[in-house]
């Protein structure tokens, strides 16, 4: 699909506002109350450390930041990731990461030549923030194909990619391109016209770049979509994958039985690369959001 | 032998569901009934080359194995000996024609098809069997648009007799990434496309779980999509083709269950190479797995 128009311009921080006023907006029904509720009853708290485990924020309204940031203490998880420099003193004193800093949002990126200054601008700002205190990684997109050939968005994107890769290399920490479906046309499901949706091809932009600050966001839910064999390219690209993302297929919703992604041998395999980095959740729950998070966490804990 | 099972097997042959479940509802209660729509188990005979057919069946049936498949007609007497069925009967060949790697994607090969696929319709049709497996064969460099167009040129002699004797030819969507390099039939969107341009009943595709994996991933969505053109499903553990339970990347029974909500009322043929020292117990667990 060529010239589709952006779907939601935004920043990846902000996606919150937009799926309030979308479709999700039923799922705020979910009272303090019942939060509590679900909260008092007995959970389980990742024990085993062979996964690094994190809450990405947006997908889990009505759940505020500090909420999750809370529910990551009780559960053993130990990072709340894609939120701003705001955040980050409340999250150091409760003991816990921002695993991945957001930055710009994924409809503008360095495939398109005249979104690269912007980009670049909030890149660098942001990889001295994330320096100075602690964050180990920093997100980045392609942005829309935009009726350019593959040829051309990947020259862009590799051309866009090595002026960072210095200053990342500098500060030492990790730009990470996240490659995203381009094939569901539901808002927050997918993005049709996202340049980087193929992981073969992010590999090959990240070997064009040969910065080892400059990798791959594996989000298995994406990778499921476009492409199946998850364990096999996890293991194949371990070298260039900076941080993983967790949803079910179909419908990005829990991650358990109730789809096709089998999370726990993904997880083994993750494990068995001796992957240091960390697995962020990003589903949308259907169900009882707190017993669903507690669930994706006893999943992921292998 | 559990009887229930024998007595579903023995129902599933009737052709009139509705009247079926029906009959069902009043002998067999109501969990019965619900058991009609379910999943009918097969298991591809090759994945077990020490096992004799004889002792497959024997035990397959011991745990709701309906039918064992990819069989020649040499060991029909055996499957119908068990009372089982074969859901899906292997292809002929005739000087390497026929195989995975050469087949009806070449002209040069429909003369040699047309012959050794007659004969195989008969006996698919003499024995009550009524799916018959076929292959695009390699590209070999040949281009998909021709190699869809000489597929469908050839399968086109062949199909008037299939329609005659109701036998589906269904061809197989293999994946060309690990086991079958350059095998032309690699993509469901291009299966589809040959469906569509042959038109008939009589012509489906097979639709492997653990192959579809590794080309295209997105299961649910395609079957759902798709299942119109997919006449049988086969399944495997992603990556290695083992056990389909928790060693391996897929939710089997999620992937059931989408497959039910279709109204497929084929079977779904086991075609894992288990890994596990006691085979057929590995074959239990995967049809346990599959009974959703």
């Amino acid at each position: 699909m060529h010239g589709v128009t952006p779907i939601i311009p935004i920043m990846k921080t902000s996606r919150r506002s937009a799926l309030q006023t979308a479709a999700f907006a039923g799922v705020s029904v979910l009272t303090a109350s019942k939060v509590r509720a679900a909260e008092a009853g007995d959970h389980y708290v990742a024990k085993n450390g062979r996964i690094n485990q994190s809450f990405v924020t947006w997908n889990f309204r009505p759940l505020t930041i500090p909420e999750l940031a809370k529910l990551a203490v009780k559960f053993g998880v130990k990072s709340i990731e894609l939120v701003g420099p705001e955040h980050w003193p409340m999250l150091k004193e409760l003991g816990l990461k921002c695993a991945l800093a957001g930055s710009h949002g994924f409809a503008k990126g360095f495939a398109q030549p005249d979104q690269h200054a912007e980009c670049l601008k909030v890149l660098e700002q942001r990889v001295e923030q994330c320096a100075a205190q602690g964050v180990p990684s920093v997100i980045t997109f392609s942005g829309f194909r935009k009726g350019l050939t593959i040829d051309d968005a990947t020259k862009n994107t590799i051309a866009g990619l090595k002026k960072i890769a210095p200053i990342a290399e500098k500060h030492k920490v990790t730009v990470a391109l996240e490659m995203l479906n381009s094939k569901v046309n539901v808002e927050m499901k997918g993005h049709p016209d996202y340049f980087c949706d193929d992981m073969d091809l992010s590999i090959r932009i990240l070997q064009a770049v040969g910065s080892p600050y400059v990798k791959v966001l594996f989000d298995i839910y994406h990778v499921q979509i476009m492409h199946g064999d998850v364990i096999t390219r996890l293991r194949q690209y371990k070298d260039f994958i900076a941080h993983y993302h967790t949803a079910g297929n179909p419908g990005r919703n829990e991650i358990d039985a109730t789809q096709e992604i089998n999370y726990p041998p993904i997880m083994r395999a993750i494990a068995e690369t001796k992957y240091a980095g960390f697995v962020g959740q990003e589903f949308i729950p259907v169900r009882e959001h707190v017993r669903s998070i507690n669930e994706a966490v006893k999943l992921c804990d292998v | 032998m559990n009887p229930l099972r024998t007595r579903r097997s023995a129902l599933t042959q009737l052709a009139a569901v509705t009247a079926t479940a029906a009959a069902l509802g009043q002998r067999l209660g109501a969990a019965d009934a619900a058991a009609q729509v379910k999943i009918n188990h097969s298991a591809c005979k090759w994945c077990y080359p020490k096992v004799s057919l004889d002792d497959l069946c024997t035990a397959g049936k011991q745990f709701g194995l309906q039918s064992i498949e990819l069989l020649d007609p040499p060991d029909f007497a055996t499957v119908k000996k068990h009372g089982l069925h074969c859901a899906m009967v292997s292809f002929p060949q005739k000087d390497g024609i026929g195989r995975i790697e050469k087949a009806f994607n070449r002209l040069e090969h429909h003369d040699t098809l047309v012959e050794i696929y007659t004969e195989r319709i008969k006996q698919c049709a003499d024995a009550g069997f009524k799916q018959l497996i076929c292959f695009s064969g390699n590209r070999a460099g040949l281009d998909d648009e021709t190699g869809l167009k000489n597929c469908a040129t050839g399968l086109k002699r062949i199909l008037p007799l299939a329609e005659k004797h109701g036998v589906t030819l269904v061809m197989e969507l293999l994946n060309s990434r690990v086991n079958h390099k350059d095998y032309q039939c690699d993509k469901s969107a291009w299966g589809v496309a040959l469906c569509q341009a042959i038109g008939s009943e009589r012509f489906k595709l097979l639709y492997d779980i653990y192959h579809m994996q590794i080309m295209e991933g997105d299961v649910i969505t395609t079957i759902k999509a798709r299942h119109q053109y997919f006449a049988h499903y086969h399944t495997g553990g992603v990556p290695g083709r083992n056990e389909i339970d928790d060693t391996q990347e897929l939710n089997y029974p999620a992937i059931m269950r989408a497959i039910q909500s279709t109204g497929y009322k084929g079977y779904v043929g086991q075609e894992f190479i288990p890994k596990r020292e006691d085979k057929i117990a590995s074959l239990k667990q995967g049809v346990q797995i599959c009974t959703v």
